[in-house]
């Protein structure tokens, strides 16, 4: 191949295409998935649908942005499944079906969420704990602090502005929920992009020790991503509350699992300091319509876990395979 | 002369990655009894030679014949069948594990029912070890051993597989002098036990000390092979890169020390509890020799906040400075150029505009946003000042040679314009062209008014590139060696001397 | 420093924690140093000591095994599936099958980890959801019924007063320790996850290795499973679920390193022994069973600070000296 006779635009356009590979295939696979569930299901793609997978995939997104970050760092947050339950269930606490408790509600709800994940930061920093086993004993404390202080059975109503927000649409049928996502979206790929704290993230999940001695403030850095995946998980739950109108404990159990799938199949990488969002958003819609389309299928429960597994199992062969030793 | 069967040939060996021809129709022999230097800049194809020798690479033609017999070397296995042996520069040691462990790794002895007899690992690694004179305990972790000890592990490992020719590449980075003198015992050893040794090195030095032959690579061809005593260093060095020796070394500074000192350091070493003083002035290079392990590196990581030492002063242009961490250091303007890239300099996974932005992206922000123009500006002129070969900024690190990823941790300190700058092992595992630009720079900077201090274990890069050069033995400056006085023998002499110069009075 | 200093670094921690513990729960309620007490609690910490031994293993290799669960649960539900009338082929059915499904499901997972070369995390992610998925199928809900005859034996004892369990517990930590420390199988464990280009270098069939490790981490859980089942007189398709993240608990605890390549089970009975003394003594002092998991999460890192604190041990490279937060091993 000879570079002399390509000209720069076709260059560009080559460097940005195999850089992206990844979320470019992710959306492809998307749009033949929606094809697939047209040909299923006659309303599939109507619009009242595809609104109400995009919803559910918000909540999966929203949790994947802090799911992201701390993958980004070398990290794994096991705990934004107990913490989504928890803003769901301390949302209602707090608000109780009353628009008056909403400042306070919201405030410290999000407190909570970014003092646990601040929690998390601070362990696997400052007394050298894996993420791994520090955010799953967070998220086992997460759970009894939830348990406890509902006393095992939620109680409260989300307040009416939540339960708007939850179930309402702008423009007639885009749901608020997918423009808050979509506004989360954008400020969190303009985070990993263009801010030092995203360019830190990099440093950090790249290689730990050179970002250390180029001057990195690793602490910092490492307690504020994983304060936001707090924040993020309960925001998520919150905008759960919202749609349910009331809490249900273990709502967010299967996030936990969801989340990592939906970064990992987005591309980034499990060691770190390669990978961003937009893959993850890409990842997330390719798992929720996957579950969609067993939905309408009529998948039991028990073969729908099986075909979400396989599928996993399926997509991850498409870029996952590593150069066998020569 | 003899006509001796070599015991191991090559014959027009060839050799392309990617379509480019890393070794191209090269023939290379060891014969028994025969220590053969190979040596070449990074790239020339040395250690992909070698590597067809070991069986890790298969050659596209040409033959190997060991023993005078055609062999076809598919892996690493028939290599080691045929009695060839490798001693890596990234030793295959599992820290993790014992020393004897090590050695009898996948070739466990077996005891009763066919479980592993852990006696008789420790008495076959004991004897290994001590066949190469070598006093560490077998049951010790390789985690908590020095380099130059995991080394001897790492040798003894090899030479328990019992093999016939064996090719060391670049087993001196690590060692200091004292150390390559116990490598090189054991290189004569084996030639007396009839073995053959290949060894590769940058150090020219070493490589005329022990070889009987030498070859030298270029471009993937071999330049020439000749006996050792045909070559001296500004042969072997044009030979290898075609230009003449004295330009290695850029001219020193021909001040005097004027004016005040640009840096000051007075502290105490932890580990030896001695203390250690000393100024750099403007327009001085300064160099800290002495054998390795006597605390040289301890004071220098103090000086970028790494701790190490105690009750330490550190003086900036006369201005007391406190430097409690990394990040503290740094703003006071010191940088710290560490000795192994890979693990602690370079991101080898990030893009070359990320590597050279590490140190300073907080200064081309705005509200906390980068600002992509400045960065790319600062980045591409720092590629062009240094002439870092690459296609675009956006490339991935880890692709680029070993010289040129030196360049990348160099670069991101000199975008961060330090005051002072500190440099371990500045041209480690790093070709002879960029060693010599890397001179070139630590030159440039000096004459900046910017203190350089730099710790190497290159006898000739501290005596050719060093203005003044400190020597340290156990923890305490035992000489400062200045201009025509730097010379080996001082150095030597100085590294083994017990009397420490500060209580002479003067702070050097 | 040598082996043996290390492995007492690591081991002498967790036993110290456990027995604090322990002595905190005889004081506060004298009646828990009693013979029944203590063998109840083997007989609970012990499905908890076989999983974390076959967490141990994979993890030593650098992998992780998040499907462990899903095998219990599946096994469980196969074991309560069988005939149940008490027969001899009956029992014998019961012994075999979910041992053997377990390690079919085992080998399965390792296959596709070595041959596709995917992350074991994600893979052992997916099959664990697709078996999750096939024991709902099996049984929607807890249930079946298992031979009465085995759930005397497996709840009874051995000679009149040695209980099975505990009997089972020694076993396996004794059989399991032996391998990994005088087996070459054990010794490529270790290799493979510390450093695999260097394991393979020496010869050590990598591959190979790690397929009959998730083999055997599949072996046990259907083991497990076929004990709890016993236990249960019942199969359960989620009771699996809290033993994913429990074995990785106890694994990390007992001073196993998640990067791969350190680590054993000595520790692990110290380790499942305080995830399981705390719950009791939470019992004892008639605590709601919410605190539990306030328990264990605070208990799992302080324990894991002391541990993690302790396991390093690179004295010789400088650049560490002094400054702990700036620089962390591990790292998920």
């Amino acid at each position: 191949m000879d570079s002399v006779t390509l000209t720069a635009p076709v260059r560009r356009l080559k460097g940005f295409l195999s850089r992206n590979a990844v979320v470019l295939l992710l959306f492809l696979i998307v749009l033949a998935m929606s094809g697939f569930g047209a040909m299923v299901s006659k309303g599939f793609l109507s619009l009242d649908h595809v609104g109400a997978i995009l919803r559910t995939a918000s909540f999966l997104g929203i949790v994947a942005i802090g799911q992201t970050l701390i993958i980004l760092t070398g990290g794994i947050d096991l705990s934004v499944g107990p913490i989504i339950t928890m803003g769901n269930v301390f949302v209602c606490m707090f608000m109780n079906g009353v628009d008056a408790n909403n400042p306070w509600s919201f405030a410290a709800i999000l407190l909570l969420g970014l003092a646990f994940g601040a929690a998390n930061g601070l362990g696997v920093t400052y007394l050298r704990i894996s993420p791994l086993v520090m955010t799953l004993a967070v998220g086992s404390l997460v759970t009894g602090i939830t348990l406890i202080f509902s006393h095992g059975a939620p109680k409260g109503l989300a307040s009416p502005l939540l339960r708007e927000i939850g179930v309402g649409n702008l423009l007639g049928s885009v749901p608020i929920i997918v423009v808050i996502w979509a506004a989360c979206s954008a400020a969190v790929i303009l985070l990993l992009a263009t801010t030092t704290f995203g360019r830190n993230l990099y440093y950090v999940g790249a290689n730990l020790r050179a970002a250390s001695l180029s001057g990195v403030r690793i602490p910092l850095v490492t307690v504020t991503a994983y304060a936001l995946s707090g924040a993020a998980a309960v925001l998520a739950g919150t905008l759960m509350a919202g749609y349910t109108r009331t809490a249900f404990l273990g709502i967010g159990r299967e996030y936990t699992m969801w989340s990592i799938a939906a970064v990992v199949i987005g591309g980034t990488s499990l060691t770190g300091g390669k990978g961003g969002y937009a893959g993850s958003i890409a990842g997330t819609i390719v798992l929720v319509l996957m579950q969609s389309i067993l939905t309408v299928m009529n998948m039991p429960e028990a073969g729908r876990r099986i075909a979400e597994g396989l599928i996993i199992l399926v997509m991850i062969t498409v870029y996952f395979r590593k150069p066998r030793r020569r | 002369m003899t006509e001796q069967v070599p015991l191991l040939e090559l014959r027009n060996i060839a050799k392309s990655f990617d379509g480019t021809r890393a070794v191209n129709g090269v023939d290379f022999s060891c014969l028994r009894g025969e220590i053969h230097g190979l040596v070449g800049e990074n790239g020339a194809g040395k250690s992909t030679l070698m590597k067809v020798a070991a069986g890790i690479h298969v050659p596209e033609s040409g033959k190997i014949l060991v023993g005078g017999r055609e062999c076809r070397l598919r892996s690493y296995l028939d290599a080691r069948r045929e009695g060839i042996g490798v001693v890596y520069q990234e030793l295959s040691l599992l820290p993790e594990l014992s020393v004897a462990e090590n050695i009898v790794m996948g070739i466990w002895p077996r005891g009763r029912g066919g479980l592993i007899d852990w006696k008789a690992a420790k008495e076959r690694s004991r004897s290994a070890l001590t066949s190469i004179g070598s006093e560490v305990d077998p049951d010790t972790l390789v985690a908590s051993l020095p380099m130059a000890a995991r080394q001897m592990v790492e040798i003894a490992k090899v030479l328990s597989q019992k093999p016939e020719l064996i090719i060391f590449d670049e087993p001196t980075a690590p060692l200091s002098s004292d150390e390559v003198a116990i490598l090189f015992d054991i290189f004569r050893d084996l030639k007396s036990r009839g073995k053959g040794i290949v060894f590769i090195s940058h150090r020219l030095d070493e490589v005329l000390a022990i070889s009987d032959r030498i070859t030298v690579m270029k471009d993937g061809l071999r330049v020439v092979t000749d006996s050792c005593a045909a070559f001296d260093e500004g042969k072997l060095i044009s030979s290898m890169v075609g230009r003449q020796f004295s330009e290695i070394f850029p001219p020193k500074g021909g001040r005097a020390r004027e004016g005040s000192p640009l840096f000051s350091f007075d502290g105490v070493l932890s580990r030896f509890g001695r203390r250690v003083a000393f100024d750099v002035g403007r327009g001085e290079v300064l160099g800290l020799g002495g054998l390795q392990g006597q605390g040289q590196l301890e004071l220098l990581q103090s000086i970028f906040g790494l701790g190490g030492c105690e009750r330490q002063s550190v003086r900036i242009h006369g201005a007391s400075v406190s430097v409690g961490s990394p990040i503290r250091a740094m703003r006071q303007g010191i940088a710290l150029v560490p000795e192994n890239r890979n693990e602690e300099g370079v991101f080898l996974i990030l893009s070359v505009l990320q590597n050279l932005s590490a140190c300073t992206v907080s200064r081309r922000q705005r509200m906390g946003f980068i600002r992509p123009r400045a960065e790319r500006e600062a980045v591409e002129e720092m590629v062009k000042r240094l002439s870092i070969r690459i296609a675009s900024t956006r490339q991935t690190a880890s692709l680029l040679s070993g010289g040129n990823m030196q360049k990348l941790v160099i670069g991101k300190w000199l975008i961060f314009n330090p005051r002072v700058i500190v440099l371990l092992e500045p041209t480690k595992g790093v070709d002879v062209a960029t060693k010599q630009e890397i001179y070139r720079l630590i030159r440039e900077l000096a004459e900046r008014n910017v203190a350089v201090i730099m710790n190497t274990s290159d006898m000739l890069e501290l005596i050719g590139v060093c203005d003044r050069v400190l020597i340290m033995n156990r923890g305490m400056l035992t000489a400062s060696l200045e201009g025509p006085a730097i010379t080996e023998e001082n150095i030597m002499k100085a590294s083994v001397s017990r009397t420490d110069i500060l209580t002479a009075g003067d702070r050097p | 420093m040598t082996e043996r200093q290390r492995n007492l670094r690591l081991y002498v921690p967790v036993y110290a924690i456990s027995l604090v513990i322990y002595l905190a729960a005889c004081f506060v309620e004298p009646t828990f140093f009693t013979w029944n007490n203590n063998v109840n609690l083997f007989t609970r910490v012990t499905p908890l000591v076989l999983v974390g031994i076959a967490q141990t293993y994979v993890i030593l290799t650098g992998g992780i095994d998040l499907s462990i669960g899903a095998t219990v649960g599946l096994a469980t539900v196969i074991a309560a599936s069988l005939p149940f009338v008490d027969t001899p082929s009956n029992v014998l059915l019961w012994l075999l099958i979910p041992p053997s499904i377990g390690l079919a499901v085992g080998l399965l997972n390792g296959l596709v980890i070595t041959r596709g070369g995917f992350p074991p995390l994600i893979v052992t992610l997916a099959t664990g959801a697709v078996w999750k998925g096939v024991s709902l199928f099996i049984l929607a809900e807890p249930g079946g019924s298992v031979s009465s005859g085995v759930a005397t034996f497996v709840t009874g004892t051995l000679f009149g007063f040695l209980p099975v369990p505990l009997v089972v517990l020694l076993l396996s930590v004794l059989v399991f320790h032996l391998i990994l420390k005088r087996t070459a199988f054990g010794r490529s464990i270790y290799a493979i996850g510390g450093n695999e280009r260097v394991a393979y270098e020496s010869g050590i069939p990598c591959d190979r290795v790690k397929v009959w490790v998730y083999g055997l981490s599949g072996l046990i859980g259907g083991l497990v499973g076929m004990f709890l089942s016993a236990r249960m007189s019942s199969g359960d398709p989620l009771v699996g679920e809290p033993y994913i993240l429990n074995s990785i608990a106890v694994t990390v605890i007992a001073g196993t390193s998640l990067a791969g390549g350190r680590g054993g089970i000595i520790g692990i009975i110290g380790g499942a022994y305080i995830f399981d003394l705390l719950n009791n003594i939470l019992n004892l002092l008639a605590i709601s069973t919410f605190y539990q998991y306030v328990a264990k999460g605070l208990v799992l890192i302080i324990a894991l600070a002391i541990t993690s604190g302790g396991a390093e041990l690179r004295p010789g490279r400088l650049l560490r000296k002094g400054r702990r937060k700036e620089l962390q091993e591990e790292n998920g």
